[in-house]
């Protein structure tokens, strides 16, 4: 029942006059697995649109707390000095559209759905004047984009016709774990007239899986199978080397 | 080909690593110290978060003191009461150590201890190295014998209360001298991630008066010990301990150590000596400079420890 109370809101709130969803799109792959040769990955985001419009799409990863320190000169060291802790920062995000953000909606919308590097909602845990925080907020956004988890372009959207679109989400590396949404919508004055959202999930996986998993939730397990395994490893070596 | 670490959350060059380890290993090997000094602020320098860096090293130092101290347990170049004082004083150190650590770590000032310790101390030692390379390279070439050491030496220190004997090393000397040496010698190992061989030495030589032919094999049982405490404890508070790294960097140095013995009795000291001193400056300078020069960034990130 709720089920079918959701579908139809959905269809009187995003369908288009055709009746078909005015934007569909989907992901080469639902499920990143992090093994011991990860180095990164792509995913392939593809769809099509049946109105016009302009089309954004949002990719981003769980929230986290994070905090932002500024490092200060002191008798000639750089030494952490000031930090503001912020609770909600996704811990990747990527955007792309097909025109510059600005001319696609004024700042207070895209705000509303956190669109754009520049829109994030980033709320300190502490409350501080505004003119302190935001040199943190564009630190945390200027550092995250150096690291690759943060990105924004207009060329990374591909149309292969009117109607078909393709973006290449890149994961890098460091890429944190959990469960992450790929966004798209379909904008057209500043409002937004489809939305499709589709989940991913990145996950380390068997061996690796393994060794997180009892770092974090056995640690004292985990401390002594180290210390166990550097013995043993220690002394195979002396045994091995004695006779050779 | 690289390979991704778990705990440092950050993949890296296997080759990279294990060279790494290997060249480390060799240079213990050659010169008979851990090398803890050395690799932590490579690995730092390669990109691993300092933490992971000082935790994991611990752990790879638990295997290569227990392949070393076999070596000297055969020829009886133990001294376990000796050990075990240090020993009490030790874990009383890294204990203290890691909640210290651990404090730092929140207030964010984790990774500035971590590089201005290493300054002082890889300074310290690479300057000492070099004056004691040169002066013994001078002898060398007048053909000179050097300095000679007294067999006893008496000061402050034999007038400190708590006496015991320690046959081994034919010493009878306050039980709070080597428990002190052995607290200090913790706090470092846990926030340097080191064994401490470079202070505990001298200190053993110079402030006991151990014979040297115990000093090593000594000082190596002990470290077995405080550093297995260190990554117990870091394992268990910070989660900074990664088993795949340590894996790696053990491997390497196990196989460089063996290479490192062989080429070292070939080689000759002064110089091997003075080329160690230079390559712990360069190590000191590096890290200065990081400290010093100014950062990409002013600003980092750090996740939240809870």
């Amino acid at each position: 029942m709720f089920r079918l109370i959701l579908v139809a809101l959905s269809l009187t709130l995003f369908s288009g006059p055709s009746g078909a969803a005015p934007v569909v799109a989907d992901l080469s792959k639902y499920v990143i697995s992090i093994d011991s040769g990860f180095t990164g990955t792509d995913v392939l985001l593809y769809g099509a649109v049946e109105e016009e419009g302009d089309l954004v799409v949002v990719v981003r990863g769980p929230l986290e707390r994070v905090t932002v320190r500024r490092k200060d000169r002191i008798a000639g060291i750089w030494i952490n000095q000031d930090e503001v802790e912020f609770q909600d920062a996704p811990s990747y995000y990527m955007v792309a559209s097909s025109r510059p953000l600005d001319e696609i909606a004024p700042r207070n919308f895209r705000e509303l759905h956190q669109i754009g590097l520049d829109a994030l909602r980033l709320t300190p845990s502490t409350a501080r004047p505004e003119e302190e925080v935001q040199p943190f907020r564009e630190a945390l956004v200027r550092n995250r984009r150096r690291d690759g988890l943060y990105s924004d372009s207009i060329s990374a959207m591909k149309f292969l016709s009117n109607r078909l679109f393709s973006t290449s989400v890149q994961f890098p590396a460091n890429v944190p774990e959990g469960a992450y949404s790929a966004e798209v919508f379909l904008i057209r004055d500043g409002k937004v007239i489809s939305a499709e959202t589709t989940p991913l999930f990145i996950n380390k996986t068997g061996f690796l899986w393994q060794i997180n998993y009892y770092a974090h939730n056995k640690p004292e397990l985990y401390g002594i199978v180290a210390i166990l395994v550097a013995l043993f490893a220690g002394w195979i070596a002396a045994v091995a080397f004695r006779k050779a | 080909m690289q390979i991704y670490l778990p705990i440092a959350e950050m993949s890296a060059n296997i080759f990279l690593l294990l060279g790494m380890g290997g060249g480390v290993g060799i240079l213990s090997g050659i010169f008979g110290v851990g090398g803890g000094f050395l690799m932590t602020p490579l690995l730092i320098f390669i990109g691993i978060p300092p933490a992971v860096a000082v935790a994991t090293e611990a752990n790879q130092i638990v295997a290569s003191s227990v392949s070393g101290v076999l070596a000297h347990w055969r020829r009886d170049n133990v001294d376990f009461k000796m050990g075990i004082v240090l020993l009490i004083g030790g874990i009383v150190g890294s204990t203290f150590g890691v909640w210290l650590f651990s404090i730092l770590r929140q207030l964010g000032q984790i990774d500035l201890v971590i590089s201005l310790s290493y300054v002082v101390f890889l300074g310290v030692i690479g300057v000492l190295m070099a004056i004691e390379s040169v002066r013994a390279m001078m002898p060398a070439l007048r053909g000179g014998s050097g300095r000679r050491r007294k067999l006893h030496q008496h000061y402050w220190v034999h007038g400190l209360p708590f006496k015991m004997r320690f046959r081994r090393s034919k010493l009878y000397i306050s039980a709070l001298l080597p428990l002190g040496i052995g607290v200090i010698v913790g706090v470092l190992a846990a926030i340097m991630g080191v064994g401490g061989g470079f202070i505990m030495v001298p200190a053993m030589i110079y402030l006991l008066g151990m014979p040297t032919s115990v000093v090593v094999g000594t000082s190596l049982f002990q470290i077995i010990f405080v550093t297995a405490n260190v990554t117990f404890l870091q394992a268990v508070n910070n989660a900074t301990v990664d088993v795949l790294l340590a894996l790696l960097l053990l491997t390497g140095g196990v196989i460089g150590a063996q290479v490192g013995t062989r080429l070292g009795s070939r080689l000759r000291g002064e110089q091997l000596r003075g080329l160690l001193a230079l390559i712990v400056l360069a190590v000191c300078a590096k890290v200065l400079y990081d400290l010093v020069g100014t950062p990409v960034d002013t600003f980092s990130i750090g996740l939240l420890v809870e």
